[in-house]
């Protein structure tokens, strides 16, 4: 069985980027678009790493965080956040709330593909801490 | 019909009793102007109250009643003639235009 | 010899006269004015509406009846203008304050905002003034017929005059249903109608005294010798009708109306208190004296009331008769139109609204458009109240029941007195004692002179009583069957209407709402700007200013409030809902709509009226010994809050604008950062080659489209910085602003929007910078097509003039921006939250405001308009400070 990701993201070109990148590795790439629901759609899809964008519609990557690290189910379930604001308290936010890794848009491909696939197989990513 | 005896100098603390003399001209103008009606249900009223049995000339009374009628007129347009503008008279009330200026539909 | 054609010519062109007059007079007025229009000898010309046909005709008519009598009906108003100082300036000064529109507005205003009262006093007023309205149409078509050949219809006559004045009153009684109910065309028209009653009625005099006796020494020869003078005074009758004329000119509604709701200035009263007498002196002068000749030389048995007329006509003065006619002819119409005006303000404000109101539900006041039912509903109630009239005349006509109606109607409004004066002088009256002092003295008025002078009672029961008890005989209540039948009834409706009054008033309490009118009312000198206002609950400032639109007009409303929320030291449209405003709201409204219904309707959008604040108002009534003082306190208090409330704002626009500055960076970041993600992506992917084709056009396209969204990002950003350093040039011209519209909505791409142009604006020309203009419109339209959430997107953009600007607003019919944004949606970046999804960067309505500012105009968000409303503001003359006008 294949590995998946699931992809929460609403930009439109970038989910198209990231699933096109993901996909010709190999990876099952399931998407929800908004922040409502996220954390149900983690559950129901249960993944083997998160991609997780900041800004969404409805609700805030960080609220999604908190509250999938709360749930006793996935808890230790690898997120990855990508954020466009690029600003230090953000990465500081992220990670209190206990992200497995935190990366800045614009990233290259091959960053980003390392970075799943470090984080699908438990080793602490290269890029992004 | 109870009396408005200008309830404004009776709260104000602080009134002097000697008044500036125009303000005590004023005060006793009004209070001629306040007599008018007295004195003119006097005249028109009394002589019908006195003299109802009486037998006397419809046309004196006439007469009388037209006399005193302009007489009286003339008084009322002296006194209020003679009257200076009111200095504590509130500007919102009495100056139309200024409220009405919003009401105007516009030209 | 005058035919009757020619007569009927002349009445006519005399019409037509007056409607011009009417309508100079209103078009004048809605300029700016005309001193004559406001000069107190317009308003003192216009008090004679109190002099009708029934003096013209009438006073000769009872003169020779019962000689010098009917000078009481003209001594009574005299003393009550002499007592201006006293009882008139009080009114008017509570007129004007209180926004009172008529006479039952203002006994229901006093007595806590009754409807009821409002309703009973309405009732009164039609009964007194239907009989009297039919005695002016008796009389003129009476006065035509003295002219038309044998066999002539009256009835016709009198209906075509009906017809004429209904149609006159609503073309000028309802022209524009504005706030203060001033009706300037028909104030002038009723002067005009004044001098030419007056100089016919002294023409027929002087003809009388110096064409047919030969002289002052004559006429007095021959009244001595006539039958008028076998009249002696009887004391009661004498008093008895000076009193009852002197109330009934402070009471009958047409009085009131231009008395009072008319009047334009305090100070013409003191004009008016000598002026007035004179006219009414000038117009009673040779009454008797006509009188006395036309007993000499008329035919036995030709009609009294006629003689003004027959006089000259019978002494072959044509002319002067036919100025007679036209005298007769205007005491008679100015009447008809300023009591039809007093009478359907009443019905319509008191007893249409109220029911339409309860009819729609509770929310009505603010769907429902109560501007136009309110209108229409002057319209009909004038058409209903001359149909009455009519009616009443051609069942009563000719007899003797119409011709002791004057009388009779003056004693039936005379009833308003006691609460009309205590309401004024005596701050203990209250609603219950209003209502038992009418109720009381309608009754016995009704019961005692009324009734029985429209022939209603039988026989037997005036003779007897009813059920055989004497002492309640129609004309002999108590056993007092010697008085006269009119004193005798004014003396005991008067009087038990007073005592009912009073002694229910003492033992009743009033309600906070009363007691705070009450005081307000008697002591109307004393208040500075501040109201008498009341309110239970919070109202959204929101929906007031969506039910004010509806009945004073969008600009009016919006002024307004405006002026409103500047005067609590805050920006925008919507003022705090403090008590006061919430007073000076409801005086508005009381001015379009009544006090009662106002209050109604104030009451119905704050809802939940709280007993708390009613127990407090009852205490500072309590405490009005301790109001100076207070006072000095409050006006402190107020300026603390006022600059408190200012602190307050600026803090909290501040503490948003830092939150916004430090999102400001991250918002660029992100704008940016968004597309470079896609880019980077993409070109790391072709690089590596070895797509397909379609791939490769597909992603060269996402680089290329993600480029172009930078750009623009980018142009957004420098132009803002630009705009708002000041650097920015501008490139002014004289535009058509239709031709500017039409460009942005061109080029603005409309989608699913639908644009609808209202009326109005056409050929505005404004000289600025059109490219510029232009930036902001399609930045709004293209707004529009993005946010508007409807089914069926629409966009009405109309544009109007205002003295020196020129505003354009674009509504549309989405949901709006929610009251806790508005005020940020102009700062950059500033895209709600609740939009987040769409493309746009937000610096779209930043950019908007710094153009106008720039162009020396405004672009503001207007709450409460159905949808998200932007009003663009823009000055007529130049273009900026930077730009010297052309």
């Amino acid at each position: 069985m294949g590995r998946s990701v699931l992809l929460i993201e609403d930009e439109p070109n970038i989910i198209e980027a990231i699933s096109f990148l993901l996909e010709r590795d190999g990876w099952t790439v399931r998407l929800h678009t908004e922040g409502e629901g996220a954390v149900e759609a983690v559950v129901a899809a249960s993944p083997d790493v998160v991609v997780l964008d900041v800004m969404l519609p409805g609700r805030s990557g960080f609220d999604i965080l908190k509250e999938l690290r709360q749930g006793a189910a996935r808890a230790d379930l690898p997120v990855l956040m990508l954020t466009a604001r690029g600003q230090t308290k953000d990465r500081e936010l992220a990670h209190s709330y206990g992200v497995s890794c935190f990366m800045t848009k614009p990233f290259s491909n091959a960053e980003m593909l390392q970075t799943v696939r470090d984080l699908a197989e438990g080793r602490a990513p290269a890029a992004g801490l | 019909m109870s009396q408005p005896v200008g309830p404004k100098a009776e709260h104000k603390p602080g009134r002097t009793t000697f008044l500036e003399r125009r303000v005590y001209r004023r005060r006793r103008l009004i209070d001629a102007i306040k007599l008018l009606p007295v004195l003119g249900a006097c005249l028109f009223l009394l002589p019908a109250l006195i003299l109802g049995d009486g037998s006397g000339s419809t046309a004196l009374r006439l007469v009388y009643f037209f006399f005193m009628w302009i007489v009286l007129i003339a008084l009322c347009a002296v006194l209020v003639r003679a009257l200076p503008d009111d200095p504590d008279a509130p500007a919102d009330a009495s100056d139309p235009a200024e409220r009405n200026e919003p009401r105007e539909p516009a030209g | 010899m005058v035919t009757f054609n020619i007569l009927v010519t002349v009445a006519l062109a005399y019409v037509v006269a007056l409607f011009v007059i009417a309508f100079y007079a209103d078009r004048s007025a809605r300029r700016g004015g005309n001193k004559w229009l406001r000069s107190p000898l317009t308003y003192t010309l216009s008090l004679s509406v109190y002099c009708t046909a029934w003096t013209f005709y009438g006073a000769v008519g009872n003169a020779a009846r019962s000689g010098l009598e009917y000078l009481t009906i003209y001594l009574g108003p005299t003393l009550v203008f002499l007592a201006f100082w006293v009882l008139l300036r009080k009114l008017v000064r509570i007129g004007r304050a209180e926004r009172i529109t008529s006479i039952a507005d203002l006994i229901s205003s006093r007595f806590g905002k009754s409807t009821g009262l409002a309703v009973l006093v309405t009732l009164l007023a039609v009964m007194g003034t239907t009989p009297y309205i039919a005695l002016q149409l008796q009389s003129v078509a009476l006065s035509f017929a003295a002219f038309a050949p044998e066999g002539t219809d009256v009835n016709a006559t009198a209906l075509w005059v009906a017809a004429g004045l209904a149609l006159f009153t609503i073309l000028f009684g309802t022209r524009n249903l504005d706030a203060n109910e001033r009706h300037h065309g028909v104030v002038t028209a009723i002067a005009v109608e004044a001098v030419v009653k007056l100089v016919a009625l002294l023409a027929v005099g002087i003809f009388v005294v110096w064409g047919v006796s030969g002289g002052l020494a004559d006429t007095l020869r021959i009244i001595e010798a006539s039958p008028v003078a076998q009249w002696q005074p009887d004391a009661g009758r004498w008093v008895g009708m000076t009193f009852l004329s002197a109330a009934a000119v402070i009471c009958l509604p047409r009085m009131f109306q231009v008395m009072v709701v008319e009047n334009e200035d305090e100070r013409h009263l003191t004009v008016a208190s000598w002026a007035f007498p004179l006219y009414l002196l000038l117009i009673s002068l040779f009454v008797l004296p006509i009188a006395a000749v036309g007993l000499a030389v008329l035919p036995e048995g030709a009609n009294p009331d006629l003689f003004v007329l027959s006089l000259p006509l019978a002494l072959d003065r044509e002319m002067l008769a036919m100025l007679a006619f036209l005298g007769g002819f205007s005491s008679a119409t100015s009447m008809v139109i300023v009591a039809a005006i007093a009478l359907s303000t009443m019905v319509s404000n008191h007893i249409v609204l109220p029911l339409w109101l309860s009819l729609q539900g509770p929310r009505a006041t603010v769907s429902g458009d109560v501007r136009g039912v309110m209108i229409l509903s002057r319209r009909v109630s004038i058409g209903a109240v001359l149909a009455l009239g009519y009616a009443y005349f051609r069942v009563t006509g000719g007899t003797a029941a119409l011709a002791s109606i004057g009388l009779v109607s003056f004693a039936g409004v005379a009833q308003i007195m006691p609460a009309l004066l205590g309401g004024i002088y005596w701050r203990g009256a209250t609603r219950r004692g209003a209502l038992a002092g009418l109720v009381v003295g309608f009754a016995i008025w009704g019961y005692t002179l009324f009734v029985p002078a429209i022939g209603l009672l039988p026989a037997s029961l005036m003779e007897a009583g009813p059920m055989g008890l004497s002492w309640l005989r129609p004309q002999a209540l108590f056993g007092m069957g010697e008085m006269d039948p009119l004193v005798h009834s004014i003396f005991w409706s008067i009087a038990l209407n007073s005592v009912a009054f009073v002694a229910v008033s003492l033992v009743t309490f009033p309600s906070p709402i009363e007691r705070l009118q009450g005081a307000a009312f008697v002591h109307v000198y004393d208040r500075g700007g501040g109201g008498a206002g009341y309110v239970g609950g919070v109202a959204e400032a929101e929906d007031l200013l969506v039910m004010a639109q509806r009945l004073l007009g969008a600009r009016e409303a919006q002024a307004l409030f405006q002026g409103a929320a500047s005067g609590q030291g805050k920006t925008g449209y919507l003022p705090d809902v403090s008590p006061e405003f919430v007073a000076v709201l409801e005086r508005e409204l009381a001015g379009s709509v009544g006090a009662a219904t106002a209050h109604a309707m104030v009451r119905q959008i704050d809802g939940n009226a709280s007993v708390s604040v009613q127990d407090l108002l009852a205490v500072a009534d309590e405490s009005a010994q301790m109001l100076e003082y207070s006072s000095q306190l409050e006006a402190k208090s107020k300026e603390l809050e006022q600059t408190a409330r200012q602190l307050r704002d600026a803090n909290e626009k501040l503490t948003a604008l830092s939150v916004q500055k430090d999102d400001f960076l991250s918002q660029v970041s992100h704008e940016l950062r968004t597309p470079m993600t896609s880019i980077r992506s993409f070109s790391e992917f072709l690089m590596e080659g070895g797509l397909k084709a379609a791939d490769r056009v597909r992603y060269s396209t996402i680089i290329q489209d993600e480029s172009i969204r930078l750009t623009r990002l980018l142009d957004d950003l420098l132009d803002l910085s630009f705009l708002e350093s000041g650097q920015v040039v501008l490139n002014a011209q004289v535009t058509a602003l239709d031709e500017a519209l039409g460009r942005a909505i061109a080029s603005a791409g409309l989608g699913g929007l639908k644009v609808v142009r209202a009326p109005g604006g056409e050929g505005v020309m404004v000289h600025t910078d059109a490219d510029r203009l232009s930036q902001v419109f399609i930045n709004l339209i293209s707004n529009a097509r993005k946010y508007c959430d409807a089914a069926a997107p629409e966009l009405v953009i109309s544009v109007r003039r205002g003295g020196d600007h020129v505003d354009i607003d674009f509504v549309d019919n989405g949901a709006g921006i929610p009251r806790d944004q508005q005020s940020l949606i102009f700062e950059k970046f500033s895209r709600l939250s609740d939009h987040s999804s769409a493309g746009s960067a937000g610096l779209g309505l930043a950019i908007c405001r710094e153009v106008m500012a720039r162009l020396g105009g405004t672009i503001t968000y207007v709450p409460g308009q159905g949808g998200a409303a932007f009003r663009v503001s823009l000055p007529l003359g130049a273009v900026g400070q930077d730009m010297p006008p052309a």
